[in-house]
């Protein structure tokens, strides 16, 4: 098992708070952070620049990857996506995972950064991915798409990472996830899958994965849930269920929606929460829940550790309980090979 | 005297040795460090951060704690408005305050618009809107803005600038309409490292006026000027070592950035540049070039490039403590 940090921020903290979390990821042994993308009054803190953010990181740190998940390809031009991760694998002495996204949190990112219609988007996020890929890998090309026309170029300067950095999908729709699987690219899994969902999702893409050819198991696919470890689980639910909903009910109403769809008036409740998929509790229930999830198949934990409203001090201390009480308990498993056709 | 460093890269630099100059900068005193914006450039053997100058300002800034870093400069058409703030404004928020914009319509070919998908007329409109939008962003809690090339619903833009009301911008640019557009708002212009004292001491009696014109203190605005360097131990040395740059310049560079050099091809000699651009020789010699300078143009701040063509890393580095050690003192 490999643990990643979805590294949010609090809203009362600073860019230099984060830095030091990511040091501090870095010392107990997180294998990489990620770096979400929002905008307009989502993103006092985190991340309107998430390379730039991203780029900081890398200066402060040596081993931990630094991943962004995931850039939202619609609302900048590809080359510029190319160039400035490829500069980012280069000034981090490639450490660089691209993830990417089709849609932002919210309908106005698309709507300011002047992105093409909804059910145009598809068909953008596609084209996208391709220039990225070929700015990557080729010396030379060019490109006629129905939204992107690019004359020959050579785009410099290439990643570090041969033939080039991961790209991860963020999925949420059946469909992104069967296109993904199809070209070989690794997802993200959202935070809010029961065990019971995150078992036939990961059925589903490696079974598409299997069947596009590619060659067996070969990435991890990253499983997010939010978490926190306590010095009990009754403290653990004292200190950070309220944080957590007022979270949910005020920084993300993506995800607010996406539960209120879910579980209906009735079900809309932390207990329902805790039981499907927050990790809210002592070392021990932690131990046991990621035991639960790494027999599904879970080879990568993506922890969201500091959910905006919570603390700075409570992410410390939760994170080192962490490092020190959880992590030991799981085998580090090498970096996997990706098997896929990277030039695709 | 404000002393600022042009990490432009020469043909062979790399990444890591940009970087080291800078670190080299700040610990020896100087005041700032600038990068450049490049696309599809095929030198520094592909392996630098010009395509990416905010990125690249981001990993300076949490690297160095007092040197300001320039940007020289972004070019704006290619990027949405609300990008540049942002990413701007992060850096600026990073590096605590220290972030200087300078700005630029376009970049040194075509092939920049063409990739990017801006046509050549639309440049100047998209310019300035764009440092209209990047101003309210960084400086209204929300704004909206109904342009010709932008049209943009209220928003809130985050992160603001520690640097209020905001980081300083600054010009880049040679022709009348972008003078006339930056020194209605105040802008300092930065003026171009391979111009003949005598254009650059026109260019900025111009500026000043227009500045004045325009109601701003022109006295108070600092224009920085671009220099390039090579301090040896003796003159003959300078020439010898810079001769291969020189050329280098002239069969490539200058015809990248002729417009800036007010001149016929045929007139670029190794020689004229040696005389009228460059300060290169012993210390000696560039202290009193420097010093001459001074009384010619308004020096306040000069920006070195040690780092071109086909001036390497090690060379460069040797130049650098040179300037330091025996240039320096006498001229600041």
């Amino acid at each position: 098992m490999r643990f990643g940090w979805f590294i949010m921020g609090t809203e009362s903290g600073t860019y230099q708070d984060i830095l030091e979390q990511v040091q501090l990821a870095e010392e107990l042994g997180f294998n990489g952070v990620w770096l979400g993308e929002r905008h307009f009054e989502h993103s006092e803190l985190l991340y309107s620049s998430p390379f730039h953010a991203a780029a900081a990181m890398a200066a402060k740190t040596e081993r931990i990857r630094i991943g962004t998940a995931g850039r939202i390809l619609a609302l900048d031009h590809p080359i510029h996506i190319a160039e400035d991760a490829a500069t980012l694998d280069l000034l981090s002495g490639g450490r660089l995972d691209l993830g990417v996204t089709r849609a932002g949190l919210d309908q106005r990112f698309h709507q300011i950064f002047e992105s093409p219609a909804e059910d145009a988007r598809r068909g953008q996020f596609e084209e996208a991915l391709e220039i990225i890929v070929k700015a990557w890998t080729c010396d030379r090309f060019d490109y006629e798409g129905q939204y992107y026309q690019i004359p020959e170029v050579s785009v410099l300067p290439k990643p570090v990472q041969k033939p080039r950095p991961p790209i991860y999908l963020v999925a949420v729709s059946r469909h992104t996830m069967a296109f993904a699987a199809q070209k070989g690219y690794p997802v993200f899994i959202g935070a809010l899958q029961t065990p019971r969902e995150l078992k036939d999702t990961l059925a589903f893409y490696w079974q598409t994965f299997q069947e596009s050819g590619h060659n067996g198991a070969a990435v991890d696919l990253p499983v997010n849930r939010f978490l926190y470890v306590g010095e009990s689980n009754a403290k653990a639910r004292e200190e950070i269920g309220g944080p957590f909903w007022s979270f949910i009910q005020h920084k993300a109403p993506d995800l607010k929606l996406a539960l209120q769809g879910k579980y209906g008036e009735k079900g809309f409740n932390l207990e329902r929460f805790l039981e499907d998929f927050c990790i809210f509790g002592d070392a021990d229930l932690v131990i046991e829940r990621i035991k639960e999830l790494q027999a599904l198949g879970v080879t990568y934990l993506l922890c969201t550790l500091n959910f905006i409203t919570m603390e700075h001090k409570f992410c410390l201390t939760s994170m080192e309980r962490f490092a020190t009480e959880v992590m030991p308990h799981f085998k580090e498993t090498p970096q996997r090979e990706l098997l896929g056709d990277l030039t695709r | 005297m404000k002393i600022g460093i042009y990490a432009t890269g020469s043909g062979t630099s790399s990444h890591t040795d940009l970087l080291r100059q800078i670190e080299y900068a700040e610990e020896t005193g100087f005041d700032s460090a600038w990068l450049r914006e490049r696309h599809f450039h095929p030198d520094h053997q592909g392996r630098n951060f010009f395509t990416s100058p905010l990125v690249a300002a981001s990993y300076i800034a949490a690297r160095t704690t007092h040197i300001r870093i320039g940007i020289a400069s972004r070019i704006l058409p290619l990027d949405h408005p609300i990008h540049i703030a942002e990413d701007g404004a992060t850096v600026d928020v990073i590096s605590n305050g220290r972030l200087d914009l300078g700005i630029a319509r376009v970049g040194e070919n075509e092939l920049y618009q063409l990739a990017f998908g801006v046509t050549t007329e639309e440049a100047r409109g998209r310019f300035e809107e764009c440092v209209e939008i990047v101003t309210k962003a960084w400086t209204l809690p929300q704004f909206s803005y109904d342009g010709t090339y932008y049209s943009i619903p209220e928003v809130s833009v985050y992160p603001k600038p520690v640097q209020k009301p905001h980081p300083p911008i600054y010009l880049v640019g040679i022709s009348s309409e972008t003078f006339k557009f930056g020194s209605q708002r105040g802008f300092p212009l930065i003026l171009a490292g391979a111009q003949p004292v005598a254009i650059v001491k026109r260019t900025q009696e111009e500026y000043s006026r227009l500045l004045s014109d325009h109601g701003f203190p022109a006295r108070e605005i600092e224009l920085p000027v671009n220099r390039f360097l090579y301090v040896a131990d003796s003159n003959q040395q300078a020439i010898d070592e810079t001769r291969d740059a020189l050329n280098a310049f002239i069969h490539r560079g200058a015809t990248a950035i002729r417009d800036f050099l007010f001149r016929a091809p045929e007139e670029i000699t190794p020689e004229w540049l040696y005389e009228e651009v460059c300060i290169f020789g012993d210390p000696d010699t560039c202290v009193k070039k420097i010093n001459a300078l001074k009384q010619e143009i308004d020096l306040r701040h000069i920006i070195c490039t040690f780092n071109y063509f086909t001036i390497d890393h090690d060379r460069c580095q040797k130049s650098m403590e040179r300037f330091v050690k025996y240039v320096l003192p006498h001229v600041r």
